[in-house]
């Protein structure tokens, strides 16, 4: 075995200083990479994960599946024009409730089923008014249904069940109308309803479209709102046994009771989809410091080719051939690239946590809003990490190495003299 | 002495069987109108067992001829063969392992690898074909090193070894591949007269005892009348070929030999 390895480590060893500042430029590269997926990841898991804890996994929509609209309508341009007016068959709630949800509740994998009557409604403290969407539930099962009740900062979800006219709103709305717990408010809706309103809770979720736009109250009082009759709701709410089966219950849900099925998932697509582009870009930002630490071990190598002409000339005449040489100097891009991203694993696992204690302020425009980052952490990450910044390097050794071997011994002995 | 007869040898060699054989070698250096024929047209036969010398003036072309020789540059025209084996015919990378196996070189500044042992460097050529690793082959390194009065000295590196000491581990080094030829283009160039003296002893003894054939470009008078051939260059072209009796000790009164080995 030819020790290409040992020479080229040597050769490294040979100049501490340029195989520092590689090293380090490497080891920081890494890092960042590793603290950037560890950044995004956790964003994203957060987000997923409050998305589930404080709405429903599967809401059932008042509306007709397009599987359940006669074929015909569907077959050609002319039912966007059809679609847009309400077909005769269309609803415009869910019911009649009490068949719906004991149809809903026998559906493998549903915990619970619980209606909710949404009323858009201007809620008013004195001369503030506030347009929202009123949301009205059965408080009990609300609290099965999500974690909302366990947000509660102000007052108490317990409150809200024994206050017929209670109502809990998010932080952001309570605090845009300037009340707190025991302020008397008004709703009004476009329908003629007037309804009074105690507030009795507010919830901090952490997720922004909560937290801006909760107004839960009782399901008479929504019904009230809307206008409609008590057997009416404007969607079921399913609570399932796993989460990650929404996507699946959804469909089931779908073809069992007639209505169009959402899961989780899907209404907050869009969102998650902003939250992959812009990790995406974050990535590729970050793949660039990485880049830019290619740029230092290909200048360290391009500088340590050149240093090193007599010991390339010694060892060609030697009898090594040039792609020994070539190898020897891809060694060393490879050796750098290795032992850069273990600095980087060391500093990019510190990193983490030490951001992870880091307090932070997103303000009240975030979507999302926590005391401290969520940092996600998996092997993969340094897996990834690894691979990145050892292909990189090699890649950044490939020309020097090719010049290494190119040069011809007899014109460097000649130089010497 | 563990000096043994290479392994593979191409060809038999016969008493006088030519190791190294040149026609009509040219070599032009530079390009364009700096262009200018180094070599123009050198011809020389090495024979087994020679101790020759190559003289001549600085630019006449000494190392250039060398270098073809020893295969690590090519010729414009003409031919170079190795123990029979033509040099034109070998591929480049083929051409290391042939250089390898067949010729050991002495440079006249020491090209010691600055970060390997004395010892590494003169297994160095055994690394090149992926060997030197083994017991057997430290062994015989730390014996040409002991050979060449360096057996304390082995695990130093060439800046903890005076110049003389760095010159006598490159010509262990050329020796460690029990070349065919040894080739060394003014070993002596940077060395006071002591250390000189000491490099042309070890060749003299290498050609006694070992039959080691050694072409040696020199500027040196004395190491020239010691030889037992000399030949001049001038001006890209062999203008003298003088031989002496072989066992010549007839140098001046600082001659290399007396005293010699």
């Amino acid at each position: 075995m030819i020790p290409h390895l040992a020479i080229a480590e040597a050769q490294l060893r040979g100049r501490p200083r340029q195989s520092a500042i590689a090293l380090a430029s490497v080891a920081v590269g890494t890092a960042m990479l590793i603290v950037t997926l560890s950044l995004t990841t956790g964003l994203s898991e957060d987000f997923i994960a409050k998305s589930v804890e404080t709405s429903p996994h599967v809401e059932v929509l008042p509306r007709r599946p397009a599987a359940l609209q006669p074929r015909e309508l569907r077959q050609d341009e002319a039912v966007y024009a059809l679609r847009r007016h309400h077909l005769p068959d269309e609803k415009r709630t869910v019911r009649p409730l009490a068949g719906v949800l004991a149809q809903a509740q026998a559906i493998p994998g549903v915990l619970l089923a619980t209606p909710a009557v949404e009323a858009q409604a201007v809620l008013s403290f004195g001369t503030v008014q506030r347009p929202v969407v009123v949301t009205g539930v059965l408080p009990e099962e609300e609290a099965a249904l999500t974690v909302l009740d366990e947000r509660v900062v102000r007052g108490s979800w317990s409150e809200l069940l024994r206050t017929r006219d209670g109502v809990a709103l998010g932080g952001q709305l309570a605090r845009s109308l300037g009340v707190d717990v025991g302020a008397p408010l008004q709703a009004a809706s476009p329908a003629g309803g007037l309804v009074p309103l105690r507030v009795v809770a507010v919830v901090e979720s952490g997720l922004a479209t909560v937290d801006r736009g909760l107004a839960m109250v009782h399901l008479d009082r929504a019904q009230a709102l809307a206008g409609l009759p008590s057997d009416q709701a404007t969607s079921v709410r399913l609570r399932l046994a796993d989460p990650r089966q929404a996507d699946r219950v959804a469909r089931l849900a779908e073809t069992s009771l007639g209505y169009v099925c959402r899961s989780w998932q899907q209404r907050s697509a869009s969102q998650a989809e902003a939250f992959a582009r812009q990790n995406l870009i974050t990535q590729v930002l970050v793949f660039f410091t990485v880049l830019v630490a290619a740029f230092g071990v290909a200048n360290v190598l391009v500088q340590l080719v050149s240093d090193k002409r007599r010991d390339i000339a010694i060892l060609r005449a030697a009898g090594f051939s040039r792609h020994d040489i070539g190898v020897i100097f891809l060694h060393q891009g490879v050796l750098l690239g290795l032992l850069g991203a273990a600095l980087g694993w060391l500093g990019g696992a510190a990193l983490i946590r030490v951001v992870a204690r880091l307090p932070v302020d997103f303000g009240e425009a975030a979507l999302l809003r926590n005391e401290h980052l969520r940092m996600a952490e998996y092997p993969w990450f340094y897996l990834l990490a690894l691979a990145v910044s050892l292909l990189v390097c090699a890649l950044a050794a490939v020309q020097p190495a090719r010049r290494a071997a190119s040069l011809a011994p007899t014109e460097i002995l000649r130089g010497e003299r | 002495m563990g000096w043994r007869e290479p392994a593979s040898v191409p060809l038999e060699p016969g008493e006088n069987a030519p190791v190294l054989q040149a026609t009509g070698l040219v070599r032009r250096l530079g390009s364009g109108a700096a262009a200018r024929e180094v070599l123009r047209g050198v011809g020389l036969t090495l024979k087994a067992g020679e101790f020759a010398a190559l003289t001549g003036p600085s630019g006449s072309g000494k190392s250039t001829l060398l270098y073809l020789l020893g295969g690590l540059d090519r010729p414009d025209r003409g031919e170079v063969r190795i123990a029979g084996t033509p040099l034109s015919a070998v591929h480049d990378d083929d051409l290391a392992r042939l250089r390898n196996r067949l010729v050991g070189f002495v440079y006249q500044f020491h090209f010691l690898l600055p970060e390997f042992s004395a010892l590494d460097n003169v297994l160095m050529p055994l690394w090149a074909r992926g060997g030197g690793r083994s017991r057997a082959d430290r062994a015989w390194g730390k014996e040409l090193l002991g050979w060449m009065g360096l057996g304390d000295k082995t695990g130093k590196l060439p800046r903890e070894l005076s110049g003389g000491e760095q010159q006598r581990v490159a010509v262990a080094r050329a020796l460690v591949n029990r070349p065919q030829l040894l080739l060394a283009d003014e070993p002596t160039g940077n060395l006071d007269s002591a250390n000189a003296r000491m490099v042309y002893q070890l060749f003299r003894r290498l050609h006694q005892e070992q039959g080691q054939t050694i072409l040696v470009v020199t500027h040196d008078p004395r190491w020239a009348a010691a030889s037992d051939r000399v030949l001049r260059l001038l001006d890209g072209r062999i203008v003298a070929d003088e031989r002496r009796a072989a066992g010549n000790t007839a140098g001046d009164a600082d001659g290399f030999d007396q005293g010699g080995s």
